[in-house]
């Protein structure tokens, strides 16, 4: 597939996943919102979990239902915006890359390696991989410098990178610190730091779907902006 | 008003000096929803960030309650209508804010 094909379907198959993932969301916490209009109507409910052998009745779901809206929900979702945002920038890295491996020519390999790879285009992509794997580990930042130089885009703009490095590190509070934040958080996040050292991280609305939207928008730009400088 | 009469009657006898229309608004203080006509209440129950169901025809000024007590408060950016009533949407609470104070603020508002 040509570069610029493969860079349209990255960007559309993205677009799509985080609209998706956004209607998820939306329509969860509306069925979570019409149970609690229903409960208040004076329906009776009991739903047994045969998993964990554990019943809940109507007078505990609307707490339940408030703590699933505000908490799993809204941060799973959010975590699933970050994950489907670092595929699409690794994913246009690897493409870019694969196209025109020229600035890994001073990359070492085994010859082990060389041996094991069944062609040339495999022996690049084993050493696109390995760059790619490292710079994940990376900041945020990094990535946007490391895309600036590999493919010169002019995108996105510097308070974009800093939004989204604050995004990711709220990610990282909640899947590696239990949502309290610390001192990395605050370090990563820099000017757009949302909470102090030790306060509980929330997602409120506004800034989960402004996440969302900062994250579709950077993806438009990168591919737009990548498929702009193809012949 | 014939039991705002009678309640009037009583309170005057206790030495309450206060008219129906007065005694009317000591019973109208609390925020009413004005499709369920029962006073909004701030839900808190378990540890779920404690919320208010409201009718989005009431949001602009529930908001401008919140805002002018400086509650700090996000709003659901759905609303939902049942059987073709009227839509509801819902407040949340931020970390640190008091429920009881902001049932306070609702239960004295005009």
């Amino acid at each position: 597939m040509a570069l610029a094909d493969e860079i349209k379907k990255l960007r559309d198959d993205s677009l799509a996943a985080l609209d998706e993932a956004h209607n998820y969301y939306s329509h969860t916490k509306s069925a979570w919102r019409l149970l609690q209009q229903f409960l208040r109507q004076g329906r009776k409910v009991t739903i047994r979990n045969l998993a964990t052998g554990s019943t809940v009745e109507e007078h505990e779901l609307p707490a339940l239902a408030q703590k699933y809206v505000t908490g799993y929900l809204t941060s799973a979702t959010f975590q699933h915006f970050v994950s489907l945002f670092e595929d699409f920038v690794f994913g246009f890295l690897r493409a870019w890359l694969i196209e025109d491996p020229r600035s890994l020519s001073k990359k070492q390999l085994t010859f082990g390696t060389v041996l094991e790879s069944s062609d040339r285009i495999e022996i690049v992509r084993t050493v696109v991989e390995r760059e790619l794997v490292d710079l994940a580990y990376d900041r945020v930042d990094a990535w946007f410098k490391y895309l600036e130089k590999t493919a010169k885009l002019g995108c996105p703009t510097q308070g974009q990178i800093e939004q989204l490095a604050e995004i990711k590190a709220s990610r990282d509070v909640l899947v590696h610190n239990r949502g309290a934040a610390n001192a990395k958080y605050v370090e990563k996040s820099k000017g757009f730091a949302r909470f102090r050292e030790g306060e509980t991280l929330e997602i409120p609305e506004q800034y989960h779907r402004e996440s969302w939207q900062l994250i579709r928008q950077v993806v438009t730009d990168i591919a737009n902006a990548g498929i702009g400088k193809l012949p | 008003m014939q039991t705002m009469h009678h309640i009037a009657t009583i309170l005057g006898e206790r030495g309450w000096d206060c008219c129906p229309e007065e005694f009317a608004f000591f019973w109208e203080s609390d925020m009413i929803d004005v499709t369920t006509k029962k006073p909004l209440y701030v839900s808190t129950d378990g540890d779920a960030t404690p919320y208010i169901m409201v009718p989005v025809q009431q949001i602009d000024d529930i908001r401008a309650l919140l805002d002018a007590n400086s509650i700090s408060y996000w709003v659901d950016e759905e609303a939902i209508s049942v059987d073709g009533k009227p839509e509801v949407t819902v407040i949340n609470l931020r970390h640190g804010v008091n429920p009881r104070s902001v049932q306070q603020i609702l239960d004295r508002a005009p």
